[in-house]
């Protein structure tokens, strides 16, 4: 083993702390770093804090954005009697490249899954359903909600607990079509996919 | 269906193979710690991407290797056509997929050390196309009988559902995509009963698991009951022949102290025949409208959802079923002379044979490695006898004599030495 350097080891730590990265992984990164131009590294130091200074959550669908509210919940052209459930931000980017809906959205930042610990709590689920709630009865009030989680347990299940929370009269609450594959995650179906699961989605 | 030829490339003490095989009894001869179980073994990986031998399949990589990864190359013909498998295991590597690409030269600076390992990845090609490792099962289908197979009959319940899998994940893969979602439910389920005995979350959560961990189990459930009752006779037929042989002279390990108990318990008459008992965690009926059994499966739960809770744990379901060899009323899990014991294991084995063969409408090939040391002569010649018209069975031993006159007469016999592979002359 060579003798590790105090900012190696900084590095290598704080990519540890990262989801979906282990010791091995955040060892392999850091000698990328360690190895490539130096205007490689500053530029990505530099998106890291940027991010960071100037990302907000929408404080209405907590999607990720530089303005609150954001810019699909201020636009007036979208349809406020829709609004499509996702677990995280990149789900939204997925779905607006569609170009299939047309309404607002409500970011969950997760879906259940009791081995992860994560709970109803963890997620903005109290959130949607005041938001919804709130509505109703007046003049944008929802008229469909759209639970669009991925095709997995976690999103399954996740589904299975948000559905009856919903339920009110004259409101919809429908899931996306089953044309995802098991297993697999919004962010990475492809546009023609995601667009036929959103048409084809059924009522919960 | 059998094996045409085998390539093997950094696999255990092979750093390079390439060996055309026959069809018919093929004997690999040779001493200890040549590479003999190690060819069965890659054989093995091919037909399913997993080892006999360990759970890490990285372990067979070649110690030294330098490329950090292990290829195992078939050719197999079978009834439906042929079929090329190539199965790649990789303990390391920098080349391996999903890792950063290496940094220009120009860049790099050859006083740093070098990146540490990839994690392991397995890859599997059939005839060329990336497949999941999940889809490989089927596609060539193997029956291993090793020593440690009477494990089968004495060890725990969980070597006697692996067997239940193995045998049922080659025949249909239905089985086996339920299996895989059956243990992520049991997971998440397991994870929720601790989280509601902590009071993190409330009992009403489970229903939705309820729901999937029934809607999967069944199925499980059904599938392994149907093998076990088209397996039975022919495992009975075979058991008959080999218990008839029991001569007492046995294939003595030293192990025989309780023989005397065994006969005071009521020592079976062979001609009692073997039975094969499914013992399922869940006993309620497991017949008819699948949705009623379903809807039943819940309602257990229900009942128990006090004791899941205490416990944090999944109490029933096919993770905690068994199976019992009853011949006549005596258990032979227990009370079976070591002779019995493994001649139910060999029962067992042949009788996967004859279930996977009638199920797929082709042969699986016979991996036999090393058995014939456990056995007396009598059963040797029974258990050549029984496998004499198989495409293919690849037979590991150090001493040719030990196969029986009549079936090494017509076997292919190759030397192993030193991880290489010599036709006998
Ligand atoms: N990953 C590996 N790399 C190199 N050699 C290995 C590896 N794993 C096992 N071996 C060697 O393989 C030999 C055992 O082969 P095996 O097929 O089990 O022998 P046998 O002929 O007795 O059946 C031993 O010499 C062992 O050191
Ligand atoms: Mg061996
Ligand atoms: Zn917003």
């Amino acid at each position: 083993m060579q003798p590790t350097v105090a900012p190696v080891a900084a590095l290598i730590e704080e990519f540890a702390k990262l989801p979906g990265i282990g010791p091995k992984t955040a060892q392999r990164l850091t000698f990328f770093i360690l190895r490539s131009p130096a205007d490689q590294a500053r530029r990505l130091a530099e998106a890291i804090t940027r991010v960071k200074e100037s990302i907000i959550q929408c404080s209405t669908c907590f999607n990720i954005t530089e303005t609150d509210p954001c810019a699909i919940c201020s636009n007036p052209q979208r349809d406020r009697g829709a609004i499509c459930v996702v677990e995280e931000p990149l789900d939204v980017l997925a779905l607006e490249k569609t170009g299939v809906f047309k309404g607002l959205y409500h970011v969950l930042h997760g879906a259940l899954s009791p081995v992860e610990g994560i709970g109803p709590r963890d997620l903005r689920i109290d959130e949607l359903v005041a938001r919804v709630r709130e509505r109703a009865g007046s003049d944008d009030a929802v008229r469909e909600v759209i639970l669009a989680t991925n095709p997995n347990y976690e999103g399954d299940y996740t589904v299975a607990y948000i559905a009856p929370l919903l339920a009110q009269q004259d409101m919809k609450v429908t899931r996306l079509a089953r044309g995802l594959p098991i297993g697999g995650d919004l962010e990475y179906a492809d546009e023609g996919t995601l667009g036929r699961a959103l048409e084809g989605r059924r009522e919960v | 269906m059998y094996i045409e030829r085998l390539r093997l490339t950094d696999f255990r003490n092979y750093a390079a193979l390439d060996l055309a095989l026959p069809r018919g009894l093929v004997v690999f001869t040779g001493r200890n710690a040549q590479g003999k179980s190690n060819l069965l073994e890659a054989v093995m990986l091919a037909a399913t991407s997993r080892s006999f031998r360990t759970t890490s399949e990285r372990e067979a990589v070649r110690w030294g290797a330098p490329g950090h990864f292990a290829r195992v190359d078939t050719t197999v013909a079978r009834r439906t056509g042929p079929l090329h498998v190539e199965v790649i295991v990789s303990d390391a590597g920098p080349t391996a997929e999903g890792t950063p690409a290496r940094p220009t030269a120009a860049a790099a600076d050859p006083a740093l050390p070098t990146p540490p390992p990839a994690a392991f990845r397995k890859r599997v090609r059939v005839n060329g196309a990336p497949r999941r490792a999940l889809d490989l099962l089927g596609l060539v289908t193997v029956v291993v009988f090793a020593p440690t197979d009477l494990d089968l009959v004495i060890g725990s319940p969980a070597q006697r559902r692996r067997f239940l899998d193995m045998t049922l994940c080659q025949v249909r893969p239905a089985y086996c995509r339920a299996l895989s979602q059956y243990q992520k439910v049991l997971a998440q389920r397991a994870a929720l009963l601790r989280r509601i005995k902590e009071g993190a979350e409330s009992p009403h959560a489970l229903s939705y698991w309820d729901d999937q961990l029934a809607r999967l189990a069944v199925p499980i459930m059904r599938e392994r009951a149907a093998f076990l009752r088209a397996a039975e006779a022919s495992a009975a037929r075979v058991y008959a022949a080999l218990a008839g042989d029991d001569t007492g002279e046995d294939t003595d390990d030293g192990e025989h102290e309780d023989e005397d108990d065994s006969d005071s318990v009521g020592h079976p008459d062979p001609s009692t025949g073997l039975r094969l008992v499914y013992r399922p965690a869940y006993d309620g009926p497991l017949e008819g409208d699948e949705a009623e059994v379903a809807a039943a499966f819940k309602a257990r739960l229900v009942e128990l959802r006090k004791r899941e809770i205490a416990q944090g744990a999944n109490v029933i379901g096919p993770h905690r079923d068994d199976l019992t060899f009853l011949s006549g009323d005596v258990d032979l899990s227990a009370y079976g002379s070591r002779g019995q014991q493994r001649s139910v294991a060999l029962a067992l084995k042949l009788a996967e044979l004859e279930y996977i063969e009638r199920e797929t409408g082709d042969q699986p090939i016979l991996l036999l490695d090393d058995v014939l040391s456990e056995l007396d002569t009598q059963r040797r010649a029974d258990l050549l006898a029984a496998v004499r018209d198989l495409d293919q069975v690849l037979l590991t031993t150090t001493d040719a004599a030990s196969v029986p006159a009549d079936a090494l007469a017509h076997a292919h016999i190759y030397r192993v030495r030193g991880g290489a592979v010599r036709p006998a002359a």
